[in-house]
């Protein structure tokens, strides 16, 4: 028999009856779906009943292992937590890190899923003796630090556990609350940290030692060892200052041209995604002032935001699970003298220059706060940044704010925001829900400022730069996120190289062709889409994706993992079923694919008036009416069509056309 | 299949005490039974069984080796990743990460707890990159 890379079953816990239950999974659905987020959309179509709460009993919160976890590839370290996302009202998913994905697979699952709400706090333990819930009265109140410290100090008197847990800001029900594990990784997005607080579960705890099989594992560790040894670049030598001048260079010329995932894979090595920060201000891509201004409005900028300065103060390197690169790393705090993650470039962009603050030691704060607290950065410091605005144009003041300052850079006002947000007190409690929550109190005169798609802030990349970031933002069934794709990612993916009749892409290109509609850009945009599916469904990281899938053998990886013999068309195809499959959830949910479009700000309405984006301004509906018709959904409507239902098998699960 | 235990077991406990995921039970000086769905197939029991009562999951009796000369691993410094899959897999948590040498900022797998290492070898199968050998510890 061969072996294969899942455990072919899913554990369900039903907190409100404090019962467990195992399902077996057929290997036919595997095939279909994949595992992660594949199998966590096929799972809760069916179970979430349309129009579900999602703070209710009947949504349902699922921690989802990727197919490839703990196989022997790399790059395969992220576990998925999907739902209903309190904060969009569509399909909710959110991935991360660290060591929880392998773990699953440990206990003997592809995915544990729970349902219903318990009457008081509790954690799960899974140890050698199967689920357990327990009593986490005593731990509900504490910081995902504190509690995870707790857990270990408990459960780990050998092997580490790998534990999820909720901070405060989950427990409160913040809708940009996350789910943190090892100590301060998030799966920030969606506002998922609301749905485990809502179901009072504070924390996953899990000690399995099972080994997790892969059908040739002789070809796994070739391809391995293959890849190790192409992705190798070392930037040793290389400051960050030469980044800046790099980015810069890019931003003043008329043109553009295909970035390294190589040179890319360097600078995660040495600096991990704070490395990126000098070149993209450079380039435009970084929002300064609520996606208002420039780098004019923070010129000293690339100075004060150093990632040599960052990795001077990194006790070492922090890898995920499988993973070569080590773009994480841990520093010692100087207040607390304790143990944090550094910070990301999506973090530092958010509470640097889209709050014009130029004090990295508060980035450092925050960064440590929001990761004990589980609250979502980019939505976070996106609501600050709306604020700001607010009370720079009057629509929100001192009355509001009781007495805080809330001007650009002031780096009391913004812990002070942050503090209220994160308890769920005072002003801060009006934002502690992200900015289209927040337009609801302070008045659609507000609207203009609050940057989101679909009610989830945007990451920190300009779609005046590249349109594709608020492309995929719009038509994704999770809106409002840059992980989804971007045209950037199809020249860093290089799918052509394995996906015959793809559109490859050129070396040097005009910038305003990128805004241009149909033709090669709507092949490519649905082919990331349709990538990006099955890589979150086998459990793959994004930023190893974008070194290319030339050097990254993902494709490859499956096939030796499972046995199978699928062309990566067919993979893709996998893809476009799980990407059909979560719109048809926003759409019976009674969500206008429409409304998820990003604020318009963000399509150059107004355009900046200096800067690499200057003047831009582009058509968006026109993307997404291309990107739909191409993926086989209805291009007026956003809707998947019979045809695309049926030519993707899906009719067994959508049995009501809506 | 996993591992059994046959009815040559003099319910010495010997296995019940090395076995990392308690998947052994029975009282002393009586027949003892290991749970087929939590064996795990690391082979320790049939390790340490000096009466050698236990089969492995193909079926053949295991035969006992002095503890002190049980393989353990030996990581390569030059071909570890710092994956860290090493350390999820092994079920005593033997391995870990040590501080980054002076001419390094990844940290490197080293096994960290010699006396709770069982010889499984798992951290050699899982290892993606070939660089952890399993070896007889050389005396000092």
């Amino acid at each position: 028999m061969t072996a294969k890379p899942y455990t072919g079953k899913v554990l369900w816990v039903d907190l409100a009856q404090g019962t467990f239950s195992e399902e077996s999974i057929p290997d036919d659905t595997y095939r279909k779906f994949l595992g992660g987020i594949g199998l966590g959309a096929a799972l809760l179509y069916r179970e979430i009943p349309p129009k579900a709460d999602p703070l209710g009993p009947e949504n349902i919160l699922g921690f989802m292992a990727g197919l490839l976890n703990g196989t022997g590839s790399l790059f395969t370290g992220r576990w998925m937590a999907v739902a209903k996302s309190p904060l969009t009202g569509t399909w909710g998913d959110s991935n991360c890190g660290g060591t929880l994905a392998f773990a699953i697979k440990q206990c003997g699952y592809d995915g544990i899923l729970f349902k219903g709400i318990s009457k008081h706090p509790v954690y799960l333990v899974i140890d050698h003796h199967g689920p357990q819930l327990q009593d986490a009265r005593h731990l509900w109140g504490k910081d995902a630090v504190e509690t995870e410290d707790w857990l270990t100090a408990e459960y780990g008197q050998r092997k580490h556990p790998a534990i999820a847990t909720i901070g405060q800001a989950g427990e409160n029900l913040s809708l940009i609350s996350g789910i943190v594990n090892d100590r301060g990784r998030l799966a920030a997005r969606s506002g998922l940290g609301a749905v485990m607080g809502s179901k009072k579960l504070k924390a996953v705890v899990l000690i399995g030692s099972r080994r997790v099989s892969s059908a040739d594992p002789i070809r796994m560790r070739a391809l391995a060892l293959k890849c190790v040894r192409a992705i190798h670049l070392s930037l040793k030598y290389i400051p960050a200052g030469i980044m800046a001048v790099f980015g810069s260079l890019i931003g003043k010329l008329p043109f553009g041209f295909t970035q390294s995932g190589h040179l890319f894979s360097g600078v995660l090595s040495k600096w991990g995604t704070l490395g990126s920060y000098p070149s993209l201000v450079g380039m435009g891509d970084t929002p300064f002032k609520n996606w208002t201004g420039t780098q004019k409005d923070l010129p000293n900028v690339t100075k004060s935001i150093d990632p040599d300065l960052m990795i001077k103060s990194e006790k070492r390197k922090y890898h995920c699970r499988g993973c070569p690169l080590g773009c994480g790393g841990l520093v010692e705090m100087t207040t607390t003298k304790q143990e944090s993650h550094k910070p990301e470039y999506e973090t530092t962009a958010s509470f640097t220059s889209m709050l014009l603050n130029e004090d990295m030691g508060l980035v450092y704060e925050i960064n440590d706060q929001l990761n004990r607290a589980g609250m979502d950065s980019i939505s976070a410091g996106g609501t600050i940044a709306y604020a700001m605005e607010c009370y720079e144009k009057g629509w929100i003041t001192k009355k509001e704010t009781g007495g805080i300052e809330l001007t650009w850079g002031n780096a009391e006002a913004i812990q002070k925001v942050l503090d209220q947000m994160i308890r769920r007190e005072g002003f801060g409690a009006h934002l502690t829900d992200g900015t289209k929550k927040a337009v609801e109190i302070f008045g659609t005169q507000t609207q203009g400022a609050a940057i989101h798609a679909g009610g989830q802030e945007i990451s920190y990349h300009d779609p005046r730069l590249d349109p594709g970031y608020a492309l995929h933002a719009s038509v994704d069934p999770t809106p409002g996120r840059h992980t989804t794709g971007a045209l950037l990612y199809m020249d860093m993916y290089r799918l052509w190289t394995r996906v015959p009749g793809l559109p490859s892409s050129t070396q040097f290109f005009k910038k305003s062709s990128r805004f241009e509609s149909g033709g090669n850009r709507t092949v490519s945009a649905v082919a990331v889409s349709n990538f990006t599916q099955f890589y979150n469904s086998v459990g793959a990281c994004y930023m190893g994706m974008l070194i290319g899938v030339d050097s990254v053998p993902i494709f490859e990886w499956a096939n030796a993992a499972t046995g199978w013999d699928l062309s990566p068309e067919e993979y893709l195809r996998i893809g476009q079923r799980i990407q059909t499959l979560r719109q048809m959830f926003n759409i019976r949910e009674g969500i206008d694919p429409h409304n998820q479009k990003i604020s318009q700000r963000l399509t150059g309405k107004p355009p900046l008036e200096s800067g690499p984006n200057k003047g831009v301004e582009y058509d968006l509906e026109i993307l997404m009416q291309a990107y739909w018709q191409q993926i086989g959904w209805n291009p007026d409507t956003g809707i998947p069509t019979r045809e695309t239902l049926t030519a993707l098998d899906l009719t067994d699960i959508i049995d009501t056309y809506h | 299949m996993s591992h059994s235990i046959s009815t040559t077991c003099t319910g010495c406990t010997a296995c019940v005490n090395i076995c990392p995921v308690k998947a052994i039970t029975g009282e002393r000086k009586s027949l003892h039974i290991i749970d087929t769905d939590i064996c795990i197939d690391c082979g320790a029991c049939g390790r340490i069984c000096p009466f050698q009562a236990v089969e492995d999951q193909n079926g053949t009796t295991c035969r006992a080796i002095k503890r002190a000369i049980w393989s353990k691993p030996v990581i390569t410094e030059d071909k570890c990743i710092s994956c860290g899959v090493c350390l999820e897999i092994c079920p005593t948590g033997a391995l870990d990460f040590d501080e980054p040498h002076a001419h390094q900022v990844h940290a490197i797998a080293y096994l960290k707890e010699p006396v709770n290492c069982i010889g499984c070898s798992f951290c050699e199968e899982a290892c993606p990159v070939v660089a952890i050998a399993m070896a007889e510890p050389v005396p000092a």
